[in-house]
């Protein structure tokens, strides 16, 4: 009987926190859809409603002038080519280097402080973009889809929480079995160690993929040839952020006597930046789905160890 | 630990070494071109070709963020490369990115031979880098159109650098304008609530008060705004505008001006800036002065603007801008209402910005020049602003010369379809306001502008030398221009603050002593020193 | 480890070159899988840093970096004199101070509580909704905070008239900045930022969990016993990587928020270094708060790390 009570007393305890985690996590939802929702109803909204804070929960004089613009832009299709090329490559390359760097740093060998520390001092200091942006012009880099791929390949911040979750998943005992049984680090690395990190993987591609799809800045400063610009460049010049510039006697000079094209290009600045988001967002969205069910196998490759 | 830093200096230094060496170097051979212009090239032949054999340059040209321009098919380059035989390989450059890729186009020591539109520090560069050719002894020769056009309305004056050389051929759009912030007031609710044009600031008051209490647009709402800016310090419709009530020509550009004796003079330490900012204060507090006013872009204000809200406010013009047309009906241009201190309104002069500057990288210089001033003979220049005059270009032609023998405009196509075929703003242009109105049949938002002048002028409410002395014409060293530059920082910080914080909390005895001390420790004395100094080296050379 | 010891010990005594040649033949093929990386941040990072002289020099493009003249701590000296020096460094640091405090553990709450939710639908869900705010881009989270806190129209002082209240107006007041500027970057990264501690936790055992079950224990002293033990390492690992930026902002945000009203809190290094190149491109001036912003930094992370090795917790080296 008292075993009984017990378990009826915990079982309460448990549907309360239930109770009060869904109620959490409802109250989040709102909190973090509310602006998302406000993002897409104004990309399909009257500009000048979305300003004057009229659109609330609905879309406010449906309009698509927004998207006219951002898709408007001849170069937008072959741009999105480009950023899906140079992401999953660049982002495969990436999670091989790092993961290889992660488990080395992992074991205990010879220099390996100092290799740590060669690491952590690149977080830190940098000669900056001038010499840079000379080295890799003269290593014949400059303008090449290859930079856009190997650029940032390796992220010290990454590297550290992968070699950290190595440590902390993969027992020590594997690898002294590993070795008994006379495997090599290769060996180790590839049969044990890369089954076993199904998850971090996931999370390495998350994370240098997403760096690499909003990246804007390498191709600003090193693509000059505009078939290899990515999507980010694009949707940059696309929304064209005008709220600093207008209303200058240059910009109106700009639009010497077209008053009408000039009302346009202000009002489609104004709802094409959400439209972007929408734009740029969407694949993403799409593509850590995709990834998600890498975490669900994580979770059972997690409990096949041991 | 230690041992590590040390291993890693040694390397380092190793690598400094290693690396340094070749960079030396690496500026390119900036041997000193000799300055005066070798005569390769012949004046352009009858058939306008400048070189029998194809010349191909490379440009560094500035593209406006908002438009989507492809200078290789574009109509008017490519008549101008057949008729010049000047090949040009663009590199474009929009707006919001020129001044990263400036920077790093002159480190890299991979210089184009010239660099268009935008803007380039000639101090820097020029007098101090020697990147840029000095142009003084080949514009006579080699550019007729410019040349014969640079002296008129002293349009050239401030385009020498403070070496006296000129680094760079000029823009300009001039029509001869005065100054950037006009007054308007909604002509339409005094009409309404049968009251006149405010001649002072006590009269403004009044008005402003009428216009939030009596419902002047009849909606029933008590939504007016009855006096509106946008961006504390824009120069058109900020809130730095209404200082010129208070005899104050107050601007973002710099923060000192010229008083009527020539001494130049910190604007926080004139008379009646406290004034202003205590008149200010009191709209604020009285709801009279919209509380957006400090924060809102001129996007937020134009929507509040175009439905109808806003009763007193600055702008640039009213025809052909941001308002509707039937929203721009409703305003008049007034004279500012003045105080008990009189009206200053900044002047503004009209100078050239940067049309084009050549690098030492350049080999044909002469060439160049010729294919640059090409684009400013009358008629081309005409065509490369505002479209074809002639039939058989790529779409009908936009222009006429009327009876007085002016250009006049037929039709604006739409929807900035003119960037498909001309540059428009991306080009070579230089027109003096006299030369400007003799060729050309202004279109109406210019004659708005150019009687808004005339009529401030008239008034006298415009300061007498204007902020332009210090801001574009008077030269300093690169040593006092970077300090010039750092004092600038920390004063528009410590004005805008202080402004804000006067226009929302109010002035006290103690704020204001407590900005006036703030002042004198943030640098306002020693910048107007500079100043003072840069703008008496002008004078003496003049 | 014991062998890793043993060879240790051994070294000692032998030469450096017998030491090397006798770790290169032992572990060359860690060695190799380190090589890559290595290479990679030797060509992009390591060979680039003679530009650092450039702190120390008077840049002109035209003389290149090894060219230019020498000016020792000059610009390090103008910036400490700058007069609004120390409001910049206190602004700077206490913004990321605030924003570790606040930020830094709501994302393991969230995985925490994340990981308790037992219908997977509604889980996947979740997840993948809290990830979106991350691709916003910063320009339109300043717009979006503009428009929602208008005091004329916005949804929130619309919210506060219809109680009764006074409209605020946040983007000017400067007590609001640092809230705003936190809050939102919560709301925006948090969700993002639960996605490692997430897959910490699906690297647990199931059987301990089943295990507890038997035992008894209730959902709140599994997260107590079994969760938070298991994220600690992780987490130490975060705080010490983030103690190494809490000079570092988003400048572009703050930029975008900053308004003449609420710069007292919102004048940080950042905007400042930006400002500092739209009059007059500086650069050696620049690269040396650069460079003293990123010593504050690197010494920072060494302090942190050395008190971590200390208390037996993960450290980076």
């Amino acid at each position: 009987m008292a075993y009984i009570g017990v378990k009826v007393k915990k079982a309460v305890g448990d549907t309360v926190f239930d109770v009060f985690n869904t109620i959490f996590w409802i109250i989040v939802l709102i909190v973090v859809i509310y602006p998302l929702w406000f993002i897409i109803i104004a990309s399909v909204s009257d500009p000048d409603a979305v300003i004057a804070g009229e659109v609330l929960l609905w879309p406010k004089d449906f309009s698509l002038i927004g998207y006219e613009a951002v898709f408007g832009h001849k170069e937008l299709l072959h741009s999105y080519l480009n950023s899906i090329y140079y992401t999953l490559t660049g982002t495969a390359l990436s999670v091989i280097v790092t993961m290889m760097a992660a488990y080395a740093l992992s074991r205990k060998f010879a220099g390996r402080k100092f290799i740590n520390f060669l690491f952590v001092f690149t977080m830190f200091f940098s000669g900056g973009l001038i010499p840079q942006f000379l080295m890799n012009k003269r290593l014949g880099l400059y303008d090449t889809a290859l930079l856009m791929i190997i650029i940032n390949c390796v992220s010290v911040w990454n590297l550290m929480v992968a070699r950290t979750y190595i440590i902390m998943n993969i027992p020590d005992e594997l690898y002294e079995a590993a070795i008994i049984d006379g495997a090599g680090h290769f060996k180790y690395f590839i049969h044990a160690v890369l089954p076993l990190s199904g998850t971090i993987i996931a999370v390495l591609s998350v994370y240098y993929g997403v760096a690499r799809w909003n990246d804007y800045f390498t191709a600003l400063v090193y693509i000059r040839d505009r078939s290899k610009l990515p999507l980010q460049t694009i949707l940059r010049e696309a929304v064209a952020m005008l709220t600093t510039s207008t209303s200058t006697d240059a910009f109106f000079s700009a639009y010497e006597g077209d008053v009408k094209g000039m009302t346009e290009a202000i009002r489609k600045a104004l709802v094409a930046k959400y439209c972007s988001i929408v734009i740029s967002t969407a694949p993403a969205v799409v593509l850590y789905m995709f990834m998600q069910n890498y975490f669900v196998k994580g979770v059972m490759l997690g409990s096949l160890k041991g | 630990m230690k041992k590590s830093l040390l291993v890693l200096l040694l390397v380092l230094m190793v690598l400094t070494v290693a690396c340094g060496t070749p960079s030396v170097n690496q500026g390119g051979d900036v041997t000193q071109k000799t300055e005066t212009p070798t005569t390769t090239a012949t004046a352009p032949g009858s058939d306008g070709k400048i070189s029998d054999e194809k010349i191909t340059l490379r440009a560094f040209q500035y593209v406006l963020e908002n438009q989507q321009v492809d200078f290789d098919n574009m109509w008017f380059f490519q008549e101008l490369e057949k008729k010049t035989n000047i090949h040009i390989e663009w590199e474009l450059v929009k707006d919001g990115d020129w001044n990263t890729k400036l920077n790093l186009m002159f480190a890299s020591g991979d210089w184009p031979d010239l660099i268009i539109r935008g803007e380039v520090d000639v101090e820097e560069y020029g007098v101090n880098q020697k990147i840029l050719v000095p142009l003084d002894n080949y514009i006579e020769k080699y550019m007729p159109n410019y040349h014969s056009r640079l002296y008129l309305n002293d349009a050239y004056v401030s385009i020498p650098a403070s070496d006296g050389k000129m680094y760079y051929i000029g823009n300009l759009t001039a029509q001869n304008v005065n100054h950037d912030g006009n007054h308007y007031i909604n002509k339409a609710w005094l009409d309404k609530l049968g009251l006149d044009i405010p001649k002072n600031i006590d009269e403004l008051t009044n008005v402003l008060r009428a216009f939030r209490d009596n419902d002047p647009n009849g909606n029933g709402e008590k939504d007016e705004i009855p006096f509106s800016a946008a961006d504390l310090v824009h120069q058109t419709q900020g809130v730095y505008t209404h200082f010129a009530n208070f005899g104050v020509p107050l601007q973002r550009f710099v923060y000192a001006c010229i008083d009527d004796n020539q001494k130049v003079v910190f604007p926080g330490y004139m008379p009646g800036f406290r004034d202003a900012c205590e008149w200010l204060h009191m709209c604020y507090k009285e709801g009279l002065l919209d509380p957006e006013s400090i924060t809102q872009d001129s996007n937020v204000w134009g929507t509040k603007m175009n439905a109808g809200r806003v009763g007193y406010t600055t702008y640039l013009r009213l025809i052909n801008t941001a308002l509707t047309p039937d929203i721009a009906a409703m305003y008049t241009s007034i004279i500012p209402p003045a105080s008990e201190y009189g009206v200053k309104v900044p002047r503004i002069l009209e100078v050239p910005t940067l049309g084009a500057a050549l690098t030492v990288a350049n080999k044909h210089i002469p060439e160049t020049l010729m294919w640059l001033d090409a684009q400013m003979e009358t008629e081309t220049m005409m065509v490369s602003v505002n479209g074809p005059i002639r039939e058989g270009g790529p779409i009908e032609p936009t222009m006429k010369i009327n009876d007085e023998g002016k250009y006049e405009i037929l039709y604006v196509p739409e929807n900035n379809a003119l960037y498909k075929y001309v540059p428009v703003y991306h080009g070579q242009f230089f027109a003096p306001g006299d030369y400007y109105f003799k060729i050309y049949e202004m279109p109406p938002h210019r004659v708005e502008r150019y009687q808004t002048s005339k009529d401030y002028e008239e008034a006298g409410v415009l300061e007498k030398y204007s902020f332009y002395y210090l801001y574009r014409l008077a030269k300093m060293s690169n040593e006092e221009a970077i300090e010039v530059s750092r004092l600038y920082n920390e004063i528009d910080k410590f004005m805008k603050e202080s402004i804000t914080n006067f226009i929302t909390n109010g002035v006290t005895d103690e704020s204001w002593k407590q900005f006036l001390s703030t002042a004198k420790s943030v640098g306002a004395d020693r910048y107007v020193e500079l100043y003072q100094k840069a703008y008496d080296n002008y004078l003496a050379a003049q | 480890m014991n062998s890793d010891r043993a060879y240790v010990n051994k070294g000692n005594r032998a030469s450096l070159f017998k030491r090397i040649s006798q770790a290169v033949r032992r572990d060359w093929q860690l060695y190799v899988l380190l090589l890559p990386a290595l290479g990679f941040i030797f060509v992009f990072c390591y060979l680039p840093l003679y530009g650092i002289q450039i702190a120390f020099r008077d840049y002109k493009a035209v003389f290149g970096i090894s060219g230019s003249q020498w000016v020792g701590l000059k610009n390090f000296r103008d910036f400490f004199s700058a007069y609004y020096f120390k409001r910049l460094l206190s602004n700077t640091f206490l913004l990321n101070i605030y924003g570790l405090f606040w930020g830094f553990p709501v994302p393991i709450f969230l995985a925490i509580l994340l990981n308790q939710i037992e219908w997977p639908g509604f889980k996947k869900f979740t997840q993948t909704v809290i990830y979106i705010p991350h691709f916003i881009s910063t320009v339109v989270m300043a717009g979006i905070l503009y428009l929602f806190l208008s005091p004329d129209s916005g949804i929130v002082n619309v919210f506060i008239e219809a109680l009764g209240g006074k409209p605020i107006h946040f983007m000017i007041e400067p007590g609001w900045f640092r809230t705003l500027f936190i809050a939102s970057d919560i709301w925006q990264h948090a969700g993002w930022n639960t996605i490692l501690y997430i897959a910490a936790l699906t690297g647990i055992d199931q059987e301990l969990y089943e295990a507890a079950t038997i035992d008894g224990a209730t959902k709140l002293q599994k997260i107590r016993y079994i969760d938070i033990p298991h994220l600690a390492p992780i987490v130490v690992m975060m705080l010490i990587l983030s103690c190494g930026s809490l000079l570092v902002s988003n400048t572009d945000k703050a930029l975008l928020m900053q308004t003449p009203g609420n710069m007292v809190k919102s004048d940080i290094i950042g905007v400042y270094v930006y400002q500092m190149g739209l009059t007059k491109a500086q650069f050696s001036y620049t690269a040396a708060i650069g460079l003293f912003i990123n010593i504050i930094n690197f010494v920072m992370i060494i302090t942190v790390n050395w008190i971590s090795k200390k208390l037996g917790e993960t450290s980076l080296f």
